[in-house]
């Protein structure tokens, strides 16, 4: 009897310890891509195109932006493409985050803003959500990243600012458009949104 | 007893690497999407539905009917061009006149008045120690923080807002938002949060102000000074999305059923 208990006592100590390292895992994760973004645009060397296409690299590191451009289409959707295209869509799907990204850092003034770490709760073995709070001068925001992991890493696949999830904004948009338009139509218009920058 | 031990563990092992072993496998499958292989494995992948439900689950909660769209969207237009040739150099002009400091007093001191309807809007959801907290601030703000201006409430006792709004009581109640709606001015909104605003009115202390001429000075002060500070937002969100106006009715839904949730 007493050895069932020790067998099942390792077994809870075991998956009690799993957790704990995804917990861990994860929110270093996130404070170390929330410091590392903060680094490049406080780097003077770099000019606003390496700096852009830094965050780039950082976001392919510590996001799954590939599952995140399936996602933002749905199965519908992303089955409408053409294999050619699918590739493509990811690319432009991936500037045009990046872009957003960077100047949305840049707007905020970061010798004001605080982040905290809060809730870390897990819906699935492979799945998380983080809660992180941003506090500036005048508001608390709450920030929600979805984290999967994959493969042997986990990521970042969906952001809430405030109960707006990125990836249900843009699926209902790009949904609507490929209603009316083509798949290339809306990689074009991706690639120059994503060359758009905000004066 | 050896075997019963031998047994229980084996299949208490073999369950859990079974369930994970499975997960691995499509997490592994969908690891790599950048070769076309993979891509292929993904529209056959059925376990992927689990990522696929949960965003669409997002989508329809906040799939608001919009009968009145053509006209929501000409309404949409005019706020559109409003912000940019009118809303949008007032505000340039005036924030190269008022420092960063002035307005965010200003919009705290906006804000500090907005206190009766978060209070009121608590109790009215028996939500009585946020009622408590709402009141605690007001009075540190209008108090030490010298008549709203500042917000040491925030910054120095760090008490939290619990901004509550005829419309999200309306909702903790089970009020649907029924039909989308675009005001001018005031923006994207549905018609029970529309229909809230009235009560609403009643508990801010601008509305008491006699001189309607003083009343729309105050209030065109509030949103020049607002928009002041958020110079450049609506811009960078302008570019990144494809239709402004459908992003707006839908992250305003979602923002709405964050807050009725809480």
């Amino acid at each position: 009897m007493k050895k069932i208990i020790l067998v099942l006592v390792g077994l809870v100590a075991y998956t009690a310890l799993a957790a704990e390292d995804a917990t861990e895992v994860t929110q270093r994760l996130l404070k170390e891509t929330m410091d590392r973004g903060v680094e490049i645009l406080k780097d003077e060397s770099l000019d606003s195109d390496h700096k852009m296409a830094t965050f780039e690299s950082l976001l392919k590191e510590r996001c799954h932006t590939d599952l995140m451009a399936y996602l933002v289409l749905g199965k519908s959707g992303w089955t409408s493409l053409s294999k050619e295209q699918q590739p493509e869509f990811i690319s432009a799907f991936i500037q045009m985050m990046t872009r957003s990204y960077y100047t949305k850092m840049s707007m905020a003034d970061q010798s004001t803003v605080e982040i905290s770490y809060a809730e870390n709760k897990e819906i699935s073995a492979k799945k998380r959500v983080l809660k992180a709070f941003i506090k500036d001068e005048m508001n608390i925001y709450t920030l929600e990243y979805r984290f999967a992991f994959r493969g042997d890493r986990w990521g970042i696949y969906d952001l809430s600012i405030e109960g707006i999830s990125l990836l249900a904004s843009y699926r209902s948009e790009y949904s609507d458009y490929l209603k009316q338009h083509s798949g290339a139509e809306l990689i074009e218009l991706l690639e120059q949104k994503a060359a758009t920058v905000t004066e | 007893m050896k075997l019963r031990v031998f047994c229980l563990a084996s299949f208490l092992l073999s369950g859990c690497a079974f369930a994970f072993e499975g997960n691995i496998d499509v997490f592994d499958s969908l690891d790599s999407l950048d070769s076309l292989d993979a891509l292929d494995a993904l529209d056959a992948c059925d376990e992927f539905d689990e990522f696929e439900e949960e965003i669409q689950e997002q989508v329809d909660r906040v799939d608001v009917p919009d009968p009145l769209e053509p006209l929501n969207r000409s309404i949409w237009w005019l706020n559109d061009k409003l912000y940019f040739y009118l809303l949008k150099p007032v505000a340039t002009g005036y924030s190269k006149v008022v420092p960063e400091i002035g307005r965010e007093s200003i919009a705290n001191a906006f804000k500090n008045l907005q206190a009766p309807e978060h209070v009121v809007n608590n109790l009215l959801q028996l939500k009585f120690s946020d009622a408590g907290t709402e009141l605690k601030r007001f009075s540190y703000n209008s108090t030490i923080g010298i008549l709203g201006l500042r917000d040491p409430a925030t910054k120095n006792y760090e008490i939290p807002t619990h901004k509550e709004d005829f419309g999200q009581t309306l909702g903790r109640y089970g009020v649907k938002p029924m039909m989308a709606l675009q005001l001018p001015i005031v923006g994207s909104s549905n018609l029970r949060d529309t229909a809230g605003m009235i009560p609403d009115m009643f508990l801010n202390p601008v509305y008491y102000i006699e001189s309607l001429a003083v009343k729309i000075g105050v209030k065109s002060e509030e949103v020049v000074n607002g928009t002041s500070l958020r110079l450049g937002v609506y811009e960078d969100l302008k570019n990144e999305h494809l239709d402004m106006y459908r992003f707006l009715q839908d992250a305003y839904e979602q923002n709405r059923l964050k807050k009725i949730k809480e």
